[in-house]
């Protein structure tokens, strides 16, 4: 068993810094060459920027791709070592498994933190499964490591809250160990996993257990219909026997309860205790049995600890087939359809070849038509479902803009397109974990209304600390340009051509260049240069070539 | 969803680009929703639920008996006079709809199944759907708070925000913009209007071209907005949003709007402990419903008359509770919950479904309302169509007829 652990946990032979040949065929051309044509190559460089990192592509590297495409595939591989892949992953794990809320039962004051601190608890105390995946993925351990890894995730509010043996000196997100005698098992151990999705004393660890099994292995047990009816009984004890004889109700229960039953370590008797929540109970481990009425097991295979947990996790095969439809979700922006089982299979294949290297999977999946599709060819059908386009979330918003203007849109400590108390993520498509669950990546009008003033404050900020302070290192703008700069010189004209491929991967028009110049001469008739670039600036912010990739 | 020929008409023909008309009214003057969620799962036997009175198979708060105004019945109770109150003013205008069956016990789950009758993300809300019906009006739905799914229909909804978000951003509140930020803002926003109808004109197909047409309508529509007051909310509460949206409704702006109701202190009706507070919920709940109501009285409604007459209310919760209580005197999730719509096109005065001696959902018939065993089960999707025919829209593909009992 422990050799078998071992060899779980080794790395897959490839050195962390390149990845493994892909040496299955992920498509057949023929089977959906028919339907889409890809984006061109800036535009495609522009999308795998904007899934993978969170940010624009360099100026540069645009133009390398426009004048010669064949370099764009050398830029893809590199976007797996870039460094911000790992904060980026972060964010699209920590939506995907509804992490950052908005409150807790545990509150802030609860834990000894100022109310200007709120939003920092909230994010240290739920973020670290996301985090743990993250830092699995960008240190090309296996996949599997996410639920038999010893360690969690903390940063310095996780070292107040849980038990964890935080580095003295540290600082930021670190790797780090449990001190409360827990098991290991990855995320299945995360103290912030138990934090955020509490359980009350009657449902006995049953949503946690549904959460996990969605996260991990894409079983979602919570969308089963349920049928009362099949019951017939609303005696406590006779409904408790149902789950377990009554076939309707054991097809849901036979899975769910034997997991809730392995995850009794975490079973909390009060919601409202700090260390109650906060800490493991290993004495609790084997108290599932009492109230369940059934032992700890994962879908039928039973399990004699907690500890057995994870291993059996890991060898399950659903969770790597897992790992593959949430990473595609994830870059198509769209769940997996039936359609799409063929591409997924042999995805699966290359991932399982690869010893369950993400950043593998990250980089065939920038190979798959869904992923580059960029319009319907022209013999498709009108009706044919094809997401040839993507919004930017939220995070997206935040991420890019503060990159483009070094502006970041915070009020009393909350980052206000992370959060809704205050702010404006669920209107501009995001999750807050309680009445929104899934993303809107969609134009609404309350999202139209966050970016217009998220343009006009980025813009102002920008053309401030670029242009008039010169202060700011930003792309935005070309090195050459000044305020004194007016339509018809050549270095007016090189901004705008600089603008356009920085922010949409594509040269303006000429008809869109006059239109710019109008916008430009009259707000600097009125106002001067720089209120003139600020006004431009910000309608190219919100133009919906910016919003859409 | 408008269509993007006629969205480039739209926008041909304002010039700038801020292309619907401000308060446009419909020749036909659309109904008005008001959508009162309460999140968490209520406990029918406070309010809808007779039966439970009757039945062994409940636990019960001690002090409920059953009442009754015509045939609409209910449990009255001392702690709750302004239920009573309510319905005795307006019970002919009151309808309950009982033994409705989500199908599940998960809280997100159940939500989206009560207001689109799918268990999975996917189509639009009731009230989304409601504001492809009203189109022509400048924003067709507001949603203040609780829970919103769009899709097909997302540029007819805006979010307004729990903190009054959409008044600040549509002010000069969320951000510091400079003196000449406001004053070049309408050029700003023609110029926007103008970059996002040559994107949708060149869009090409497929979801391509829908995004971008949804994107430009959004895009004009949020610069229709001229009033961020319109958004400010007097005060916190259910009544605050409600008088908003009345007043959205009175004005012509909208035709829906939806908002959570979450109780005394905001507790939120997911009591698996302390289920007396329930109680406490309910009548607060009443209060704000009467206080809505009256509002409704005093404004001037779309068609002439007082808003009142050209408004329906529909109060739900995502599930019931448990008939049993727990160890914690609390109740856990139950599949069977009810509905209530109150005004304008609502049969009143009645009592649609029921339960049974087990506290589960009765076959019902659509026609009259009435439990017998040739009835069908009642599903989200016979509420959400009796919604969409109240609110003459098209149900589509919904595949459930409406509760014709309740359409007066």
């Amino acid at each position: 068993m422990i050799a078998l652990l071992l060899a779980c946990a080794q790395p897959p032979e490839a050195p962390a810094d390149s990845l493994p040949e892909q040496t299955t065929p992920l498509e057949d051309p023929g089977e959906r060459a028919l339907l889409t044509e890809h984006l061109d190559a800036p535009r495609l460089l522009r999308r795998a920027h904007l899934d993978l990192l969170g940010v624009l592509p360099p100026i540069e590297d645009l133009r390398r791709v426009q004048e010669d495409p064949s370099e764009l595939e050398p830029l893809l591989d590199a976007l797996l070592d870039d460094p911000r892949l790992e904060e980026r992953l972060v964010d699209l794990l920590a939506e995907r498994w509804a992490l950052r809320v908005d409150e807790l039962d545990i509150t802030a004051s609860m834990m000894g933190f100022e109310p200007e601190h709120e939003w920092t608890y909230l994010r240290g105390a739920t973020e670290g499964p996301a985090r743990l995946a993250a830092r699995i993925v960008v240190e090309d351990r296996p996949w599997t490591e996410l639920v038999t890894t010893p360690t969690t995730m903390a940063n310095e509010v996780g070292a107040q809250v849980f038990h964890v043996d935080y580095p003295q000196d540290a600082e930021g997100w670190q790797e780090v160990d449990h001190t409360d005698g827990r098991p290991a098992g990855g995320v299945l151990m995360s103290p912030g996993f138990y934090l955020r999705y509490t359980s009350t004393p009657h449902n006995y660890n049953r949503k946690r257990a549904s959460m996990l099994s969605k996260f991990l292995v894409c079983e979602d047990i919570s969308t089963r219909p349920v049928s009362f009816t099949a019951a017939s009984t609303t005696d406590p004890d006779e409904l408790a026997e149902q789950t377990r004889t009554n076939a309707t109700c054991a097809s849901c229960h036979s899975a769910l309860d034997p997991l809730a039953s392995a995850l009794f370590g975490h079973y909390n008797v009060d919601l409202y205790l700090e260390d109650e929540v906060t800490t493991y109970h290993p004495e609790r481990e084997l108290r599932g049995s009492d109230y369940l009425g059934v032992g700890p097991a994962w879908f039928g295979t039973p399990l004699a600890s907690a500890a057995e947990l994870g291993p059996v996790v890991a060898e399950d095969e659903r969770l790597s087939r897992c790992a593959v439809e949430t990473f595609s979700a994830l870059l198509w922006q769209r769940e997996v359809e039936l359609q799409d089982f063929a591409t997924l299979d042999r995805l699966h294949a290359g991932f399982e070849q690869s010893g369950m290297n993400v950043r593998f999977l990250l980089r065939a999946l920038l190979d798959t038509e869904a992923w580059r599709a960029g319009a319907l060819a022209e013999e498709a059908p009108d009706e044919v479902e094809a997401r040839t386009r993507r919004y930017l979330g939220p995070d997206q918003l935040q991420t890019v803009f503060e990159d483009l203007s070094g502006w970041t849109w915070e009020e009393q400590g909350w980052e206000l397109l992370d959060s809704d108390v205050l702010g404006y993520r669920t209107m501009a498509g995001g999750v807050d974990g309680a009445s929104a669950m899934h993303p809107v990546r969609l134009p609404t009008v309350s999202r139209q209304a966050v970016v217009r003033r998220l343009a006009q404050a980025s813009a102002e900020h920008a053309v401030q600390a670029a242009l008039v302070d010169g202060e700011l290192d930003t792309e935005l703008f070309p090195e050459e340009l000044d305020l004194d700069d007016r339509p018809g010189e050549d270095d007016f004209l090189a901004a705008q051509e600089h603008l356009h491929l920085k922010l949409y991967g594509q040269p303006p028009t000429e008809e869109r260049l006059e239109l710019e110049v109008e916008l430009w001469e009259e707000a600097e008739t009125r106002y001067g240069p720089a209120a003139a670039w600020t006004v431009l600036v910000s309608g190219l912010l919100r133009d919906p070539r910016l919003q859409e990739y | 969803m408008l269509s993007r020929r006629h969205l480039l008409a739209l926008g041909g023909a304002a010039g700038a680009g801020l292309l619907l008309p401000r308060r446009a009214r419909a020749s036909e003057h659309p109904r008005c929703f008001l959508f009162v969620f309460c999140s968490g799962g209520w406990d029918t036997t406070m309010v809808f639920n007779t039966s439970s009175l009757s039945e062994p198979v409940y636990d019960l708060q001690e002090g409920g008996v059953a009442a009754s105004v015509g045939a609409l019945a209910f449990v009255d109770h001392e702690e709750r006079p302004t239920v009573r109150s309510f319905l005795e003013a307006q019970g002919t205008r009151t309808a309950f709809v009982n033994g409705v069956e989500s199908r599940n016990v998960a809280h997100d789950v159940c939500t989206r199944l009560m207001l689109t009758n799918e268990g999975a993300p996917g189509p639009d809300d009731w009230m989304a759907r409601l504001a492809s019906g009203a189109e022509q009006l400048p924003l067709p739905a507001i949603h203040f708070s609780g829970p919103l799914f769009v899709r097909d229909h997302a540029a007819l909804v805006a979010r307004a925000g729990a903190a009054d978000q959409l008044y600040e951003l549509l002010g000069d509140k969320a951000i510091d913009a400079t003196q000449a930020q406001l004053d070049l803002a309408d050029l700003e926003d023609a110029f926007v209007a103008r970059v996002a109808q040559d994107h949708a004109a060149e869009a090409g197909r497929g979801w391509a071209e829908k995004t971008a047409a949804m994107g430009l309508e959004a895009e004009r529509r949020m610069q229709a907005l001229d009033d961020p007051y319109a958004f400010r909310a007097a005060g916190g509460g259910l009544s605050a949003r409600a008088e908003l949206a009345l007043n959205a409704f009175s004005s012509g702006l909208s035709r829906a709007a939806s908002a959570s109701f979450l109780g005394v202190g905001d507790y939120g009706w997911d009591t698996h402990g302390g289920n007396s507070l329930q109680s406490l919920h309910f009548e607060l709940l009443f209060q704000e419903l009467a206080a809505i109501v009256e509002m409704a009285g005093s404004l001037p409604g779309p068609g002439g008359g007082s808003l009142d007459e050209d408004l329906c209310i529909c109060v739900l919760s995502e599930m019931g509770r448990f008939p049993r209580f727990n160890g914690s005197d609390g109740r856990e999730h139950w599949t069977f919950t009810s509905a209530m719509l109150w005004g304008s096109g609502v049969a009143g005065g009645q009592v649609v479904g029921g339960y049974g001696p087990d506290a589960q959902g009765q076959p019902t018939e659509l026609s009259s309302g009435q439990v017998h065993d040739s009835g069908e089960m009642l599903l989200p999707g016979h509420l959400g169509a009796t919604l969409l025919a109240l609110g003459d829209v098209d149900p589509g593909e919904l595949g459930h007829a409406p509760i014709a009992a309740l359409l007066a």
